[in-house]
């Protein structure tokens, strides 16, 4: 049954003091996620040297030998690679970070299951009711954001990897081919997509990691709710009220 | 004069207040060595552009302006995830320290109230009123 | 006088009003604002990168024989013209748009510490005692500059990229060929240098400006840690005060 009391916002009195189950999942979360967008970061550095390693390579050719039609499997091999990489590991890059902030939001989940475990403990041992404050509403969309934003994030990464695998027949072709594509031709149409896709993916990606940014300022500000009721809790505790 | 801490009452500070720091300041150091790295490339490119497109395409392998147009290819490839990488160490200090302070509200504000508020509601209880 | 150590750490002072500083009250309204000020900007971005993206699938729709003759309609100028100057300035404008939902964080752990001031008094003088604080260790001083220097590396460095958007549009105007024929020492060429010279070293700025209210973010978390751990402290001093005061009695 919730309740106003006093000054405090509307109150619920639990049985006994512990966290939501919310709650204890994230305290089991945080440190995988976080994990995971390391790893992430880390192997996107690795696939990077590689693609600048090929890209060097590939450029030691002059113009000509590079882009010509004559140009070989493995220069083809290492343009293919190249290009495609440079659609996709962008966005795994944004999924990296997208994953450690995540982490961090579930850090301050647990922060608040904390919170509320502590504050239970404290009126439980004092002998008197247990109160906890009614979630306010940034508590539920807090992981709701989250969850979008990761969403966001590896829904943007898909559509990359699929357009990425264009990207690779169009430039298993020499580029003196792919410039010579005529109007209407299939080459041209992959090589206009592959354009196309490169040019707006990045600004989804961001929206995903905007979400995930979203999420921790709103935990922030229910951390400060909380807090605040904490205080004028154990304030009118002192104060003689029940 | 302002009476000195009682650390003696609590927990010494988690470890991850020490820790945290240093990965900031690699983070930083990352990122800032990435514009560094942009600054010099900034030259580079500079060095490259002067030349006619002529020139650029017609480069010969071994030469120092088809050397240059590598350089302004391949570089940017590995240094924008190395700066990623610098973002995520700050991220990952940024992380620590708030496990640091997860700790903290464990072990020295919530075992500390726990401890505490009761005793004092009961002095306050106890306490003699004006007059006794 | 303060010590090395309290400018550092935080010293003790005696508050008499639960309320926090001028600076945690304006935090505790700015997260909003800066939260949705980021939120606009980063819909902004995707709103023009979609007209990018129509104005991409146009240009390169063409063969490559069109594109890059001399005599290219204007509608095909002028479709490179917006994809080469939007590419210039687009993504300091969405790393801004993160670095404002990066400050609405920072405002809203300086709101937390202002929770904690108010509360902590009210608590203490609830409590009947005197009621004393932790003095702003250096991190509190120090995160709301960083925060400040982290936004303005970040908007200098969009209006860096919209003056060299500004000459990208410029070159572009001309036709491939036209951009491809330019002669050593031309107008034409130093201008495609400039544009292509400031590109390389515009990427990796705004991520300084990131950087800096990162670190600031994280003076402020360690902030509240040293509250936090104030708080913990503080209350067994009362405690433990009180029940020597009553054995005494």
């Amino acid at each position: 049954m919730t309740q106003a009391i006093g000054s405090l916002p509307r109150t619920i009195e639990l049985r006994a003091p512990g966290m939501t189950k919310m709650q204890e999942i994230a305290k089991l979360m945080w440190l995988p996620m976080f994990a995971m967008g390391l790893m992430v970061l880390i192997a996107s550095l690795v696939i990077g040297g590689v693609e600048s390693v090929l890209s060097a390579d590939l450029f030691d050719l002059g113009k000509t030998t590079r882009e010509g039609t004559n140009a070989t499997g493995s220069t083809l091999d290492k343009q293919q690679f190249i290009e495609s990489t440079r659609l996709w590991l962008p966005r795994f890059q944004l999924l990296g970070m997208g994953l450690l902030f995540a982490g961090i939001t579930f850090l301050l989940a647990t922060i608040l299951g904390n919170l509320r475990l502590y504050g239970g403990l404290v009126q439980e041992k004092s002998g008197r009711k247990v109160l906890a404050m009614t979630p306010p509403w940034s508590a539920q969309v807090f992981p709701i954001a989250m969850m979008a934003g990761l969403m966001v994030l590896i829904v943007s990464l898909v559509i990359s990897i699929v357009v990425a695998f264009i990207a690779g027949d169009v430039y298993g072709n020499p580029i003196s081919t792919i410039n010579g594509a005529g109007a209407g031709s299939g080459l041209l149409d992959d090589f206009q997509t592959v354009k196309t896709f490169g040019t707006w993916l990045q600004s989804l990606a961001f929206v995903g990691l905007a979400l995930v940014l979203s999420g921790i300022t709103l935990a922030l500000y229910t951390i400060a709710q909380v807090l605040r009721f904490q205080h004028e809790r154990i304030a009118q505790l002192a104060e003689g009220a029940e | 004069m302002s009476n000195p801490h009682r650390v003696d009452l609590i927990p010494a500070p988690p470890i991850q207040t020490r820790i945290y720091p240093v990965l900031i300041a690699v983070g930083f150091l990352i990122v800032l060595a990435a514009l560094v790295i942009g600054v010099a490339l900034a030259t580079t490119a500079a060095d490259v552009f002067d030349a006619t497109k002529a020139a650029r395409d017609g480069a010969l392998p071994g030469s120092s302006l088809l050397g240059d147009q590598s350089d302004l290819a391949a570089i940017p490839l590995w240094v924008q995830p190395f700066t990623f990488v610098g973002i995520s160490i700050l991220v990952a200090g940024i992380f620590t320290v708030f496990w640091g302070l997860l700790r903290s509200l464990r072990e020295a504000r919530g075992a500390a109230m726990v401890e505490a508020v009761p005793l004092l509601l009961q002095q306050s209880a106890n306490a003699p009123k004006g007059g006794e | 006088m303060t010590t090395t150590s309290e400018m550092l750490f935080g010293g003790r002072a005696v508050l008499a009003k639960p309320e926090p500083t001028t600076m945690q009250k304006l935090a505790r309204f700015m997260w909003v604002p800066m939260l949705l000020m980021g939120l606009m900007v980063i819909a902004a971005s995707v709103g023009i990168s979609i007209a990018n993206a129509a104005a991409t699938s146009d240009y390169f729709g063409l063969p490559q024989a069109v594109r890059g003759a001399a005599d290219a309609p204007a509608s095909v100028i002028d479709d490179r013209q917006f994809i080469e100057s939007t590419n210039v300035w687009l993504p300091g404008f969405q790393l801004l748009g993160i670095g404002l939902i990066l400050a609405a964080i920072t405002f809203s752990l300086a709101n937390i510490l202002g929770v904690f001031r108010a509360g902590g008094v009210r608590v203490q003088q609830a409590f009947g005692h005197e009621a004393e604080t932790l003095t702003p260790p250096i991190t509190a001083r120090l995160f709301p500059m960083l925060m400040m220097m982290g936004l303005m590396i970040l908007i200098l460095n969009l209006v860096i990229s919209a003056i060299i958007g500004g000459l990208a549009w410029d070159v572009y105007g001309h036709s491939v060929a036209e951009i491809n024929a330019a002669t050593e020492g031309s107008d034409l060429l130093g201008d495609l240098s400039t544009v292509n010279t400031f590109k390389t070293w515009l990427a990796p700025l705004p991520f300084i400006g990131i950087a800096t209210i990162l670190v600031g973010i994280s003076f402020a978390v360690h902030t509240t840690l040293q509250v936090i751990r104030f708080q913990g402290q503080r209350m067994r001093e009362l405690a433990f005060a009180g029940a020597e005061e009553g054995g005494a009695r």
